[in-house]
């Protein structure tokens, strides 16, 4: 397994105004899957990213990352683990503003004092079909190109783990619908893990698997690709 | 890479940093090209001796001279050095009080022409008592000249080529028997290795400068104090402003930098991509402030010429000081980068996630530095009250520059109460917004206040250390005077004569003021009437015991020690005694003279202690305003920029209220209203932190004259000041409001 959670808590505050984000949650992330996670609004599904991701610490628990238990690490040792093994995707403003798309590409590999390798650059970008924008700003990219460029970005280090937070969530039906094509292509044809959190059944319905969060905890969970409608259906029981 | 490209691409953020260091290395080039300029040159009337030989120096804690050769020593050695081989002629330089109306006060030997490589145009040189030679005089023409005993007549016999006062060299021995440097003319290069030069030096080339009257180096040396002190303010302002405006950049990019935490940046990178961006802009900056001093130090060197401050009106421009200017500001760059770059190297990843920052909250360590300097500063503040009056306008400097620091750094505590209170009565929805964003983005106002703080206080500073300065020194002076008058020097004149001193009145108390030496160390000698023949008054000496002193005719008298100095000279001896050994010592004044006699006047107490304090009050007005000038030209435009900043990095927000229903209008209002607010509280901590010290430092004032003295505060200029930063901030924001800037 490359993520593993055991009994997974992480509580925010403390005393009387303590939230419990997660409680008790342990799941796992098998390589070459594709997985969504959903919930409703507070279900703790930003939280689990966090967590997994090791950009947050976890109250109680275990969380492994390629074998690494990432709760014995400081801040720093943290970050070099994140960017050996994960790549991420977020909602909006991924990309660093004053950097072209090849160089935003490039950063994670010249952060982790590597030199990209030739060419790597532009087939990580023309993978993503871009490979005629590398040399424009975020500024001059359309919102579906921001991302597209932000996923080449999260693929350039070939990381164990992709994790995106609402990779669609600021675009419209088709571009999203690109979007998800590309990470299904990805998982596809590369083996690239992904992992999704989204409250969009259309996101979902890209996935290999979709695990349902309420309250912190697994609630649910569908184990192939699902068509969107059933998944709305499970969403809305939750909410229920 | 990225710190270059990341400059590149938020120009318009760091501008305001660029614009910063510019102007400081700028300012910093200038006063050290100027300082390295302003070296002392040889006097031109020295310019054709091509080796000057001059006596041992001696001197003091302040200042040096050189100690006279006896007038038989110096024809011994004026002869032996003549006999050297490629001497054409060797010329002992006599120097004297002698004055004609409207000339210099000094006169010199005729074989000084020679040094001074002049001829006579007309008539000849000057032979008995009572004939001079000089320039721009009717040949024949009759006139008065003022000696250190009384004035003389005198009357043209030749004119010269150049300017100078000359009389017979005999006449010349006997004002001034003693010989500081003999002037030698040669052919080529001469060998004085095997010439007992007894105690001499021997110069030549630019260390001829060493024979620079003192006069010119009092000048030059003020000048070096509003130098360094426009230096100090630059550097200051400069990390202030520098710092002050990397906060709030890297305030503004916390997400950006998150963003780099998520994809794998460590903290130390995040450290070293802002410090790197320091550096780039460090190095532009300074590269271009640093350049631009060639162009602004003539210029400098000029005004400081027109104001009194240097006595040359150009200064050669040495290339030394553009390089350091430019280290400095690197230097500078990075330093003020320092703690944003720490900051930003503990932004974590997750802020990438959030949303706008809240940070309400400044950390113990601000507060806990804040309250130090603040102390230090207190401190400080006792120690200008209790310093001399020379250096007090630099240390109130210093003083002002550290209790900036504290306020800037404990400005929250303020802004916090004062927003609160502003807010509360505003009308409608501007007080909840308002209140809302100043509060919640603690870090940003504290930003912003910053520079209305260095500007305020600075001002308020340095007028109200001047005005209550000059309020209370003479109305100290004049006080202790008890309503006699005094006799000083006319105009132009540097100290009055014996026949001036004994037509001021019997009941007159004066001293004359002489320049002894005892070994190597230079004394100012009080000749006073009340010390006996053979005896000297002086401190750190066993009574009784004798010591060798050295007038200026360079004989060495033995004199006994019968005490302490009683007056504020080093040592005092017979008056006689100093006239017997010095013909150009003069009186510097007459307490409780009445009548004025040769180049003379009378003053009440009130008019001599005013007259006594107006060149001082005269430079201090000049230091304050150029001071005051350089800070807030500089922190005027801190206040646009920063604000500019601020209201561009907020365009968002901007738009989530509009979107929320607010009027163009009322965002409008809304952010003039933070300006205000801003400048209000900046305003309300520049006072805060500069009137206390101003309080101890009147108190400081009271004791050292013993009457009341109360804090006077220059108004018009305070007023003047907060209208200017107002003016700025309202600039900065309705610029960037409007969104005719773009990026940040």
């Amino acid at each position: 397994m490359l993520i593993q959670l055991w009994g997974v808590k992480k509580v925010y505050g403390e005393g009387g105004q303590a939230v419990t984000a997660l409680n008790d949650l342990s799941l796992d992330f098998s390589p070459g899957t594709f997985t969504a996670i959903m919930g409703p609004s507070g279900s703790g599904k930003s939280t689990l990213l966090h967590c997994a991701a090791g950009l947050d610490s976890v109250t109680d628990g275990r969380v492994e990352i390629a074998g690494t238990e990432v709760g014995r690490l400081d801040e720093h040792a943290r970050t070099l683990l994140r960017r050996k093994h994960i790549g991420f995707v977020f909602q909006a403003f991924n990309l660093v503003t004053s950097l072209t798309a090849a160089q935003n590409v490039e950063l994670p590999l010249r952060l982790a004092g590597r030199r990209p390798p030739r060419g790597a650059v532009d087939e990580a970008l023309a993978e993503v079909g871009l490979a005629d924008r590398a040399h424009y700003r975020p500024s001059e990219l359309s919102g579906g190109q921001q991302q597209r460029v932000a996923i080449a970005r999260a693929l350039i280090t070939k990381p164990d783990v992709v994790f995106a937070d609402e990779p669609t969530g600021a675009l419209d039906t088709n571009t999203s619908k690109e979007i998800l094509d590309l990470l299904r292509r990805m998982v596809v044809h590369y083996g690239q893990t992904i992992v999704a959190v989204t409250h969009d059944p259309m996101v979902a319905s890209h996935a290999d698997r979709v695990v349902f969060l309420k309250d912190g905890r697994v609630v649910d969970e569908l184990k192939q690709t699902s068509p969107a409608e059933l998944i709305a259906a499970r969403m809305a029981r939750l909410e229920a | 890479m990225l710190s270059l490209a990341s400059v590149r691409g938020r120009r318009w953020s760091f501008a305001g940093s660029f614009a910063a260091l510019t102007l400081g290395v700028a300012i910093l080039s200038t006063t050290l090209l100027v300082f390295a300029g302003a070296q002392p040159q040889m006097p031109q009337r020295l310019s054709n001796a091509d080796v000057i030989v001059h006596g041992p120096r001696v001197h003091n804690d302040f200042t040096e001279d050189l100690r006279p050769w006896t007038a038989g020593a110096a024809a011994v050695l004026v002869e032996r050095l003549g006999a050297v081989e490629g001497v054409r002629h060797a010329v002992a330089d006599r120097s004297f009080y002698a004055q004609i109306p409207d000339g210099p006060p000094e006169g010199h030997g005729w074989s000084s022409t020679l040094l001074a490589g002049q001829s006579l145009v007309d008539g000849r040189e000057p032979r008995g008592e009572g004939e001079i030679a000089t320039t721009g005089r009717a040949l024949g023409s009759e006139l008065e000249m003022l000696t250190a005993t009384g004035p003389v007549r005198v009357k043209v016999v030749g004119v010269v080529s150049g300017p100078g006062l000359y009389v017979s060299e005999a006449w010349a021995a006997r004002l001034s028997p003693g010989v500081k440097a003999i002037g030698l003319i040669t052919n080529g290069t001469i060998d004085l290795s095997d010439v007992e030069l007894d105690g001499g030096v021997a110069v030549s080339g630019p260390d001829r400068a060493i024979l620079e009257p003192e006069e010119v180096g009092k000048t030059r040396y003020l000048g070096a104090q509003l130098l360094v002190a426009m230096a100090v303010l630059g550097v200051f302002i400069t990390v202030f402003v520098v710092s002050s405006t990397f906060a709030l950049a890297a305030s503004q990019r916390r997400r950006e930098l998150g963003l780099l935490r998520a994809i794998g940046a460590t903290g130390r990178q995040v450290r070293r991509l802002i410090l790197g961006e320091a550096v780039v802009i460090g190095a532009i900056g300074a590269g271009v402030g640093a350049a631009s001093g060639v162009v602004l130090a003539p210029i400098l060197a000029r005004l400081l010429f027109v104001w009194g401050l240097e006595p040359f009106p150009a200064v050669p421009i040495k290339a030394w000081p553009i390089p350091v200017a430019w280290l400095i500001g690197v230097v500078v760059a990075v330093l003020g980068a320092w703690t944003a770059s720490r900051r930003a190297a503990r932004v974590g990843a997750l802020e990438a996630l959030r949303e706008a920052a809240v940070d309400r909250r400044l950390s113990k360590v601000r507060m806990v530095f804040g309250a130090l300097a603040l102390a230090l500063g207190g401190w400080l503040a006792i120690d200008t009250a209790s310093s001399t009056s020379e250096d007090r306008v630099d240390k109130a400097l210093f003083t002002a520059c550290v209790l900036i620091v504290a306020a800037t750094l404990l400005a929250p505590m303020v802004i916090r109460p004062v927003v609160r209170l502003a807010t509360s009565v505003l009308p409608g929805p501007a007080g909840m917004v308002v209140r809302g964003e100043m509060l919640n983005a603690m870090r940003r106002s504290a930003s912003l206040v910053a520079p209305v703080i260095a500007t305020v206080g600075f001002t308020v500073m340095l007028t109200g250390m001047v005005t209550t300065m000059l309020g209370a020194y003479p109305a100290g002076r004049a006080a202790s005077l008890q309503g006699l008058t005094v006799v000083v020097p006319q105009g132009g004149v540097p100290g009055l004569s014996d026949a001036a001193v004994a037509a001021a009145g019997a009941a007159g108390q004066s001293y004359l003021s002489a320049r002894v030496s005892i070994g190597g160390t230079l004394l100012d000698a009080a000749g006073s009437p009340l010390v006996p023949e053979g005896a000297i008054a002086i401190d750190g000496r066993a009574v009784g015991s004798s010591v060798p002193v050295t007038f200026a005719d360079g004989e060495t008298v033995s004199l006994r020690v019968v005490g302490p100095s009683t007056s504020l000279e080093d040592a005092e001896v017979a008056r006689d005694l100093v006239r017997s050994h010095d013909g150009s010592a003069l009186t510097r004044e007459v307490i409780g003279g009445v009548v004025a006699g040769p180049g003379a006047k009378v003053l009440d107490a009130q008019a001599y202690a005013e007259g006594e304090a107006e060149e001082e009050a005269r430079l201090l007005w000049l230091f304050a305003i150029v001071l005051i000038g350089l800070s807030v030209g500089y922190t005027g435009l801190a206040v646009l920029n920063t604000m500019g900043m601020a209201t561009s990095g907020r365009r968002r927000d901007f738009e989530v209220l509009r979107t929320a229903g607010a009027t163009a209008r009322q965002i409008f209002r809304f952010v003039l209203t933070e300006a205000a607010l801003i400048v209000g509280a900046g305003a309300l901590l520049g006072l805060a932190v500069t009137v206390p010290p101003l309080l101890a430092m009147a108190r400081g004032l009271e004791e050292e004259t013993g009457l009341p003295v109360s804090l006077v505060l220059h108004w018009p200029s305070l007023v003047t000041v907060v209208a200017a930063c107002l003016t700025a901030a309202l600039a900065g924001t309705i610029l960037n409001v409007s969104g005719r800037r773009v990026g940040a």
